[in-house]
C-alpha cells in the first residue's frame, strides 16, 4: 500500500477504533452536527428512515418509521388499525437480554445508552435517577438481567477463539461486500480494498492500523465518513459485550434466538459468520500484529487446503476466495496434507522468527506454482503452471516476529514446495519448526463475562424493572408471578402526544419518571407530522402506503429503488461490488430496481427470493437476505399494487413444440440472436458475460413484462448492457417466423419455459476443436500451457508435436498424438492456456535455449531470456511442407532451429538442427547451449544421453565441442559449449521420449 | 413509469409501422454486397488490406489470412479464397508495404512475405513483440496502416476491464521501420478499431468501461493520456512521454478533468450508449474523392452490437485536438461489424463476429461491402460549432419554410460520469434553446442560434420537421454533437 492510501486509511480507522474505545471523540463532532438543530448534545437515534432514504422526502413516511422502531405505541396506546399499520418491531425478551452480553457491558448500556452505543433507539432510563441510587441500582438491575437471561456464563480458555488474520481478512472483505454495510457504517473506505486486489495483499492491511497515528490528511473525506457512520444502524463497543462464537451464530441465523431482531439473514455459511464475528472483535486480540506479544503466540503454521474439481479453472484464485477443504495447524510448512495429486492447493500464512536482525533470502522451490509474501511484500513469485522451479526474493528483517502467507498450487503432473530461508549466521535450509508461529491468541471480550450473582440484588434488581417499566416492551415471564409489578402509569394516547411539550420522554430534559429519547428536532417533527397525517386521513392506508412503510422499517431502500425512492446513497454506492471481472456495469453490482415488480415477477418467485433467499445474480457480491416474516406480506403487496388488473401471476400455457424449437433457434449462437454471447445457461456458461442465467426467465418473469422488455430493455432499465433485438419493434433477425416481432418473443417464452430442462440452445455447447496435420505441418500461435503467451505450437503429420516459447526463446514441449484442442479459445472469448492434446508430453526446463555462463560450474542458467540481454525473437521461415525454421538472436549472434519429425516403428521422433552464426566473428566462450536438464542425465557413449528415464537424445555438433553434464540447484543440466568454426556453429540433437 | 397497456399499444403501433425499415430506405443509397464465404472457413474478419494486385487480404481472430480474389465483384460470384497464412494468434490489423504483409498478432507485429510465389507466405519475421501478455483474453492488440512518417500504430486493450498486469497495457505504440518502438499515448482501455483521418491524424475508438462512461472516438495524440490511468504506471519503463499525469477523480467529468490534467485528452465523440450501439468498433476515412458518396474526408465507425456503420465529422479545437459531429449511416449488416476498409473502387469492406460479444446481425461471421447507388441521400453534410450555436450544411437543398422553423428542431445536451466503475448513466441532462435558425439562400446550409451549450456534453439534436426541396425528410434527422469548446467570436 502507498503511504498516501494509508494515512487516509488509518486515519478513518483510527476514528472509529476510538470511538469504540471512548466516546469522547466521537461526541465532539456530533456536537457539531447537533448544535445545527438545537438539540441534546449527544447522537440522536438512528432509525431507518432517519429521513436519509435516497430520494425520499415524506416526513410521515420517516416518522411513521420512526414511531414503529422505536415502538412508541407501547406506552402510548394507539387505535388498531394504526397499530396494525405501524407493525412495530419488538424488543429483546428479558429472558435473553443478557444472554452472551457481558456484564461490564450492561452495566454501561443501561448507565449510558447513547454514550455506549451512539444512535441506539434505546432511551436512557436513568437521566433522573439519583445520583446517590444509581450505580447500586444499575448494578441491582445487571444481576437481575443476567439472572433472569439464565445466569453468569464463563468462558473457559479452551473454548475462547483463537485470533486467526486470515479468517479475520476474510471477515473484513465478506463485511464490506456482502451487504453489512447497507444498514451498518463501514469500517474502513473502500479505498482501503481497491488497491489490494486478492486477500493476501489486503491480509496486511488490518496490520497497518496497528502504526502510529497519523495526522489527518483530507478533512472533507472525514466528514463525509462521519456523516455515513451517522446515518447508520449502530454497532457499539461489541468487543466489551460479546463472543466470537455468540456473535457468528447470531450473523448466521440472528432470528432464531432473537426474533425481534430487524436483521435479515443474509444465508452466511458457518465459516463467514465467523470470518466476520472475528473481524468486528477484533480488539479483542490487540496484540495480533506486536512482536513483543510473543505470549499469545504458538508454534506452527496455519493451513488451509483447498480443492477444484475442473482441470482447467480455479486456480490461482481459488487460494484467495474459496472455500479450503479443512485447515489446521502443521510444525513446518509441506503439502503432505494433501488428498489428491492434482488440482490441489494450500495457502500457509504464520509469522517466521528472525533471531537476528540483517538481510534475508527466501527461495520457494515448488511443481506448480507458489507465491510468498512477508510483511505485505509480495517477496518470491513462483506463479504460473511449471515443473520444479525455484525462485527467491531478498530483504532486510528486524529481530521479531514477521507474518507471511505462502501459497501453492498444482494443477497436474508432478507435484513438489519446498521453502528455504538463509540468513546471518543461517544457510539456506528449511524453514525450522522453532522460527514458525502463529497466532494463537484467544479472544474474549474486554470485559469478563463471568459474574457471581447476588440474591438480594436480584430482588432488588426486578424491582427497579418494574419501576423503570421496562416490562412494557421487554416482558417478562417471572415478575408478574412473583408480584413485583407495579402499577403501570398512564401515558398519553400517541394520537394526543404533543413532542414539543416540556418534559415529554423525547425532550432533552424529560421528566422524572419518564424515559429519555435523544430526537433530533427533526425527528420529533416526523412523528408529529406522522400523527397528525393519521388523525387528518380517515381512511386505510392504502396497499401503497403500507407497502413503502414496510420496505423503509426493513431498509429495502438501503439496495433498492422502487417509486422515485432509495437506492444505495452516493457514499455507501462503491460499496456494491461486482465478484470477479463480469464486465456487467452497474447492472453487476447495484441491486435491481424495484418499479413495478409486482407486475415484472412471478408471485411465486417473488416468494422464493423473498422467503427463501433464491438467488438469480451470482455476480453479485451484495447478497438478497431472507426476510421469512415479512415475505408473505411483501409478496402480497407488490402483487397488490403493481398489477392493474388485481390478477395473480400469468397461467402457464401448454408447450408447443414448433415454437420452442424457433425459439431455441433464436436464443442460440449459429444465426440466431446469441444471447447466449452473454447469458449463461444453467449449468452452462455462457460464451461471454456471465449475464443472468436463461433458464431462470420463465421462472421469475411475466410473459407480458418480458414481451415488453425485450423490445426495449433501455426503458425499464437505463443504461443496461442488455441491446435490442427488435429495435423500435422491428425484428433484427428477419428470417426467423419471418421477422415477427411478436411471434419471435413468444417463440423464446416457449423455449425457456422448460427452464433447466430446455436443451442448450445451438452453439453453446461445441465439441472438440482438434487441429490437424494432415499432409503438412501446422501451426498453433496462442496461449499454450507450459509454453508461454507466446507460444508457437507445431504439429507435424508424423504425429510428433512440439511447443516453441517465444518469450523465452525455448523449446518448452514435445508430445506424441493429436496436436491440441483449439476450442478454448475459439468458443467465445477466448481465454486462459490450453495444453497439448496429446499423450508421452515432456516439458523442457525454463529459460532460453542459448546463454552466456560467466563460470560454466557455477553460474545458474537464466529463468528468461531478457530483452535487456539482448535476446530477440525474430520469426520464422516456413519449408515446402510448412515446417518452421525458429529464428534469434543474441546481441548479433543468430539462432536457427528447425525440427523434422520421423516415424518410427512406435512413435515418432524429433531431430532439431540447430545453427549458430556470428557475423561479428565473435568467438565468446561463455555462449553454452541446454540440451536437456533433469533430475538425472546419464551418458551412453557417442554422444548418447539418458535424461530422467524418460527421454534419450543423440548430441552431434561441430568439432571441438565437448558436452558437460553438470549438478546445479540440485538438478543436472546437460550444456555443449559453443565453438564457432568460420563464425558457424552446428548442433543436432535427436530426441526419442 | 408508463403503465403496461400504454406501453403495450405504443409497441403494437410501432410494430406495424415497422414494414418498412431504415435499412430498407438506406439501400436506396447505399447497397450492401454480401460476400459469399466458402463453407468450412471461419471468417471473423479483424483486418483487412487491398493487395498491390487487387486481392483483398482478410484476418481473421482464428488466426488465418486468407487472399480473396476478385473482392469486388458485382454480383459477387467468381470469388476465390485462398489461404496465405495461418495459425496465427488473432490478427487485428493488416498492412501492406514493400512487399511485405504486416500483421498485428495479440503478442506481436509480424511480417510475412511469400518467397517462392506460390501465393502461400514463408517468411514470417517478428517487427516488435515489445509489450507484455499473458493468458486473457482481454489483452487485445490492434494495429495500424502506416502513418505519414511510415510508423505503425498498436493500441493495446488493458489485461482486464480494471487491471493492467504486463508492460504497455493500456498505451498505444508507435513502431517504427526499424522496429523500434515509440510509447506514444497512454490512457486507453479496450479499443475496437484504429485509423487515421484525411489529415493523417490517428484516433481509436474505445469502449464502455471503467473511466470510459459510453464508447468513444478518441484523438491519439502524441503524449496524450486517453482517460483510462490504469495503465500508467508504464510510465515507470519509458521517458517518452515525460511524468506520468496525475490521476483523475474519480466521478467527476472528463472535461473538467482535462482542464486539470494537461496530458488528458478529452474525447472527440462520444457515442450515446444504446443509441449509437453499444460497441464501437473499426474506423474508415472516406478519401475516395466522391467514389462513395458526398461524405468527402469524413469518418466512418462500425458497431459491433447494433450491426451498423456511423458517420463522424470532425473539427479541430484550437489546442490541435478534436470534437464533432456523429450521425447514424447504415444499418442491419448480417454480423458484428469489427473491421473497416475502403476498396479501390470506392465501396466500403466490412467484416464482422459476434463470438463472445452478440450483435443484432445474428451471424457469426459475415464479409460485405456497402457501395454507393449514385443516388445521394438527403442527410446532413457537417455539423460544425459556432460561437452561439450550430452551422449545419445539408447534402440537398432544404425547403426554407421547414428549415426555418424551430419547431422541426429539438436539442438537448448530456454527459456521461468520468469514474473508475464500470460505464455511466446518462447524467447533467439539459435543453438549451434554439434561438434562430438562419437559413442560406442557396438552401445548403443553416445557423442554429443556441443558448445553453455545455461544455463537455454531447449535443443531440434531432431534426424531425426539416424538408428537402423536394419534400423529403432527412434520412437520418439526428445529430450528436460532442462540445469540448465553443470556439470563440
Amino acid at each position: 500500500m502507498t503511504p498516501k492510501i494509508n494515512n487516509f486509511l488509518r486515519h478513518s480507522f483510527k476514528t472509529m477504533r476510538k470511538q469504540n474505545r471512548a466516546q469522547v471523540r466521537f461526541l465532539s463532532w456530533l456536537a457539531i452536527g447537533t448544535l445545527m438543530s438545537g438539540a441534546q448534545l449527544s447522537a440522536e437515534v438512528t432509525v431507518h428512515p432517519k429521513g436519509a432514504i435516497n430520494g425520499a422526502d415524506s416526513k410521515a413516511l420517516a416518522g411513521g418509521v420512526l414511531t414503529a422502531e422505536l415502538q412508541c405505541v407501547r406506552c402510548h396506546a394507539a387505535p388498531g388499525q394504526i397499530v396494525s399499520f405501524l407493525n412495530t418491531r419488538s424488543a429483546p425478551h428479558l429472558e435473553s437480554l443478557g444472554k452472551n452480553v457481558s456484564p461490564g457491558w450492561i452495566r454501561d448500556f443501561i448507565g449510558d445508552p447513547y454514550k455506549t452505543k451512539a444512535g441506539t433507539g434505546h432511551p436512557d432510563m436513568f437521566h433522573s435517577v439519583a445520583k446517590t441510587d444509581r450505580s447500586e441500582k444499575i448494578e441491582n438491575l445487571t444481576h437481575f438481567i443476567k439472572y433472569s437471561s439464565g445466569g453468569a456464563e464463563e468462558i473457559a480458555d479452551k473454548d475462547a477463539v483463537g485470533a486467526d488474520p486470515y479468517q479475520m481478512e476474510t471477515g473484513r472483505r465478506l463485511f464490506h461486500q456482502v451487504g453489512c454495510v447497507a444498514c451498518h457504517a463501514p469500517q474502513e473506505p473502500m479505498s482501503a480494498f481497491a488497491k489490494q486486489e486478492s486477500a493476501s495483499e489486503s491480509f496486511f492491511g488490518l496490520q497497518d492500523l496497528e502504526d502510529e497515528d497519523q495526522p489527518a490528511e483530507d478533512e472533507a473525506a472525514q466528514s463525509e465518513w462521519k456523516n455515513l457512520e451517522n446515518q447508520s444502524i449502530p454497532l457499539g463497543n461489541l468487543a466489551k459485550k460479546t463472543t466470537v462464537a455468540a456473535l457468528a451464530e447470531y450473523l448466521q441465523d440472528p432470528k432464531a434466538n432473537r426474533p425481534w431482531s430487524r436483521m435479515p439473514n443474509l444465508g452466511l455459511t458457518e465459516r463467514e459468520a465467523r470470518s466476520i464475528a472475528m473481524y468486528l472483535l477484533r480488539e479483542q486480540a490487540p496484540g495480533m500484529y506486536d512482536p513483543n506479544a510473543q505470549l499469545n503466540k504458538i508454534a506452527g503454521v496455519r493451513y488451509q487446503y483447498f480443492e477444484t474439481s475442473a482441470q482447467t479453472a480455479g486456480f490461482p484464485a481459488i487460494l484467495e476466495s474459496g472455500e479450503p477443504k479443512k485447515t489446521g495447524i502443521l510444525a513446518t510448512i509441506g503439502i503432505d496434507a494433501r488428498e489428491r495429486q492434482e488440482n490441489f492447493g494450500f495457502r500457509f500464512t504464520g509469522m517466521v522468527r528472525i533471531r537476528e536482525t540483517g538481510q534475508y533470502t527466501f527461495y520457494t522451490a515448488s511443481d506448480d506454482g507458489s507465491e510468498f509474501y512477508i510483511n505485505g511484500e509480495h517477496l518470491v513469485k513462483n506463479g504460473g503452471d511449471h515443473g520444479r522451479t525455484e525462485k527467491s526474493g531478498s530483504m532486510h528483517l528486524n529481530a521479531g516476529d514477521h507474518p507471511f502467507i505462502l501459497t501453492y498450487y498444482n494443477r497436474g503432473g508432478g507435484f513438489e514446495l519446498d521453502v528455504y530461508y538463509e540468513g546471518p549466521g543461517i544457510e539456506k535450509q528449511p524453514i525450522p519448526a522453532n522460527a514458525l508461529f502463529n497466532l494463537g491468541q484467544q479472544m474474549k471480550p474486554t470485559a469478563p463475562m463471568a459474574m457471581e450473582i447476588n440474591p438480594d440484588r436480584i430482588q432488588a434488581g426486578a424491582k427497579v424493572y418494574s419501576q423503570l417499566q421496562c416490562v412494557n416492551c421487554h416482558g417478562s415471564t417471572t415478575i408478574t408471578a412473583k408480584s413485583w409489578e407495579y402499577p403501570k402509569a398512564a401515558d398519553t394516547p400517541f394520537l394526543e402526544l404533543d413532542l414539543e411539550s416540556c418534559g415529554s420522554c423525547v425532550d432533552a430534559l424529560a421528566g422524572p419518571d419518564k424515559p429519555k429519547y435523544n430526537w433530533s428536532s427533526e425527528q420529533r417533527q416526523s412523528v408529529a407530522h406522522f400523527i397528525a397525517s393519521v388523525k387528518s386521513s380517515k381512511e386505510v392506508p392504502t396497499a401503497q402506503a403500507q407497502l413503502t412503510h414496510r420496505m423503509a422499517q426493513l431498509n429495502c431502500f438501503a439496495c433498492h429503488q422502487r417509486g422515485g425512492l432509495g437506492g444505495p446513497s452516493d457514499l455507501r454506492r462503491e460499496y456494491f461490488q461486482t465478484l470477479g471481472e463480469a464486465d456487467l456495469g452497474d447492472e453487476g453490482r447495484i441491486p435491481p430496481l424495484l418499479e413495478n415488480a409486482g407486475a415484472k415477477l412471478k408471485k411465486s418467485w417473488l416468494m422464493e427470493v423473498l422467503n427463501e433467499g433464491a438467488k438469480a445474480r451470482p455476480y453479485m457480491a451484495t447478497r438478497m437476505p431472507k426476510f421469512e416474516q415479512d415475505a408473505a406480506f411483501l409478496v402480497n403487496h407488490f402483487v397488490t399494487v403493481d398489477h392493474q388488473s388485481g390478477a395473480g401471476s400469468e397461467p402457464a400455457e401448454d408447450y408447443d413444440i414448433t415454437a420452442g424449437k424457433y425459439g431455441r433457434k433464436l436464443v442460440g449462437a449459429v444465426n440466431g440472436l446469441s444471447c447466449v454471447t452473454c447469458h449463461t445457461f444453467g449449468e452452462y456458461p455462457s460464451l461471454g458475460i456471465p449475464a443472468m442465467s436463461l433458464t431462470l426467465m420463465e421462472r421469475r418473469l411475466n410473459k407480458s413484462w418480458f414481451k415488453e422488455y425485450m423490445v426495449d430493455p433501455a426503458r425499464f432499465r437505463p443504461g443496461t448492457r442488455m441491446p435490442s433485438f427488435w429495435p423500435d419493434g422491428k425484428a433484427a433477425n428477419k428470417e426467423v417466423l419471418d421477422g415477427n416481432t411478436s411471434k419471435q418473443l413468444d417463440a423464446i417464452w416457449m423455449y425457456l419455459s422448460r427452464g433447466e430442462e430446455a436443451d442448450p440452445p445451438p452453439g453453446l455447447v461445441q465439441g472438440q476443436m482438434e487441429i490437424v496435420a494432415s499432409n503438412e505441418a501446422v501451426i498453433y500461435r496462442h496461449f499454450i500451457q507450459d509454453a508461454g503467451s507466446r507460444a508457437i505450437g507445431v504439429g507435424y503429420p508424423e504425429k510428433a508435436n512440439l511447443a516453441w516459447d517465444a518469450n523465452q526463446l525455448r523449446l518448452a514441449l514435445i508430445w506424441h498424438g493429436p496436436f491440441i484442442d483449439a476450442a478454448r479459445h475459439r468458443i467465445g472469448r477466448g481465454t486462459g492456456y490450453e495444453g497439448p492434446l496429446g499423450n508421452n508430453v515432456r516439458k523442457f526446463a525454463t529459460g532460453p535455449n542459448f546463454a552466456m555462463l560467466e563460470n560454466p560450474e557455477t553460474t545458474p542458467w537464466p529463468d528468461t531470456a531478457e530483452k535487456s540481454a539482448g535476446y530477440e525473437m525474430r520469426g520464422y521461415l516456413l519449408d515446402d511442407v510448412r515446417r518452421p525454421t525458429f529464428l534469434y538472436s543474441l546481441g548479433d549472434i543468430q539462432f536457427s532451429e528447425k525440427f523434422t519429425a520421423t516415424s518410427q516403428a512406435l512413435d515418432a521422433t524429433f531431430k532439431r538442427d540447430l545453427i549458430v552464426k556470428s557475423s561479428a566473428g565473435t568467438s565468446d566462450k561463455k555462449l553454452w547451449f541446454r540440451a536437456a536438464a533433469g533430475s538425472e542425465i546419464e551418458a551412453s557413449g557417442n554422444g548418447g544421453y539418458r535424461i530422467d528415464q524418460s527421454m534419450i537424445i543423440q548430441l552431434k555438433s561441430t568439432p571441438g565441442s565437448r558436452p558437460v553434464i553438470r549438478s546445479i540447484n540440485g538438478q543436472k543440466e546437460l550444456l555443449v559449449p559453443v565453438r564457432f568454426s568460420n563464425g558457424e556453429f552446428k548442433i543436432t540433437q535427436e530426441i526419442l521420449w | 413509469m408508463i403503465k403496461l397497456k400504454t406501453i403495450a399499444t405504443w409497441t403494437l403501433a410501432c410494430w406495424s409501422l415497422g414494414a418498412l425499415g431504415d435499412a430498407a430506405k438506406e439501400s436506396e443509397y447505399y447497397r450492401m454486397i454480401t460476400l459469399p464465404i466458402p463453407e468450412g472457413i471461419v471468417l471473423e474478419a479483424g483486418g483487412l488490406e487491398f493487395m498491390p494486385d487487387g486481392q483483398l487480404a482478410v484476418s481473421t481472430r482464428f488466426g488465418d489470412i486468407f487472399l480473396i480474389d476478385k473482392p469486388l465483384a458485382d454480383p459477387p460470384t467468381d470469388i476465390q479464397f485462398k489461404p496465405f497464412a495461418a495459425g496465427l494468434h488473432e490478427v487485428l490489423g493488416l498492412s501492406y508495404r514493400d512487399g511485405w504483409l504486416y500483421a498485428t498478432q495479440r503478442g506481436e507485429v509480424t511480417r510475412i512475405k511469400d518467397l517462392d510465389g506460390d501465393g502461400r507466405g514463408d517468411l514470417f519475421e517478428t517487427v516488435s513483440d515489445d509489450w507484455g501478455i499473458n493468458g486473457d483474453y482481454h489483452e487485445y492488440a490492434f494495429g495500424s496502416e502506416f502513418d505519414r512518417d511510415g510508423n505503425m500504430w498498436v493500441t493495446l486493450c488493458l489485461t482486464g476491464s480494471f487491471t493492467s498486469e504486463n508492460p504497455y497495457r493500456g498505451w498505444a505504440l508507435r513502431i517504427t521501420p526499424e522496429g523500434e518502438v515509440i510509447p506514444t499515448s497512454s490512457g486507453i482501455r479496450s479499443p475496437g478499431g484504429i485509423g487515421m483521418n484525411a489529415e493523417g491524424d490517428m484516433f481509436y475508438t474505445d469502449n464502455q468501461g471503467p473511466w470510459n462512461g459510453t464508447c468513444g472516438l478518441k484523438f491519439l495524440e502524441p503524449g496524450g493520456f486517453m482517460g483510462n490511468p490504469t495503465g500508467n504506471r508504464w510510465y515507470s519503463l519509458t521517458d517518452a512521454l515525460g511524468e506520468r499525469p496525475k490521476d483523475p477523480e474519480s466521478g467527476s467529468r472528463i472535461h473538467i478533468e482535462a482542464a486539470k490534467i494537461p496530458e488528458l485528452v478529452p474525447t472527440a465523440i462520444m457515442l450515446p450508449y444504446g443509441k449509437m450501439g453499444n460497441s464501437t468498433s473499426g474506423i474508415a476515412c472516406d478519401l475516395t474523392q466522391g467514389s462513395f458518396g458526398p461524405f468527402d474526408k469524413q469518418l466512418f465507425l462500425g458497431d459491433q452490437t447494433h450491426s451498423t456503420v456511423m458517420r463522424v465529422f470532425l473539427e479541430k479545437t484550437s489546442n490541435g485536438r478534436y470534437q464533432g459531429a456523429l450521425f447514424p449511416f447504415r444499418e442491419g449488416f448480417d454480423s458484428g461489424n469489427l473491421s473497416l476498409e475502403f476498396a479501390p473502387d470506392g465501396s466500403l469492406i466490412v467484416g464482422g463476429t459476434d463470438r463472445g460479444w452478440g450483435a443484432r446481425g445474428g451471424k457469426p461471421f459475415a464479409l460485405q461491402r456497402l457501395a454507393w447507388t449514385g443516388k445521394v441521400p438527403f442527410e446532413v453534410h457537417e455539423m460544425r460549432v459556432q460561437p452561439d450555436g450550430f452551422e449545419l450544411t445539408f447534402t440537398q437543398p432544404v425547403e426554407k419554410e421547414t428549415a426555418s422553423n424551430l419547431e422541426s428542431y429539438q436539442i438537448e445536451a448530456y454527459t456521461y460520469i468520468y469514474q473508475s466503475s464500470y460505464g455511466s448513466p446518462v447524467v447533467d441532462r439539459t435543453f438549451p434553446t434554439i434561438q434562430s435558425v438562419e437559413v442560406a439562400k442557396d438552401g445548403l446550409s443553416a445557423r442554429l442560434k443556441v443558448d445553453g451549450m455545455k461544455i463537455g456534453s454531447v449535443h443531440e439534436l434531432n431534426m424531425p420537421g426539416v424538408r428537402s426541396k423536394q419534400g423529403e425528410p432527412l434520412l437520418h434527422d439526428v445529430g450528436y454533437y460532442t462540445l469540448n469548446e465553443i470556439p470563440k467570436k
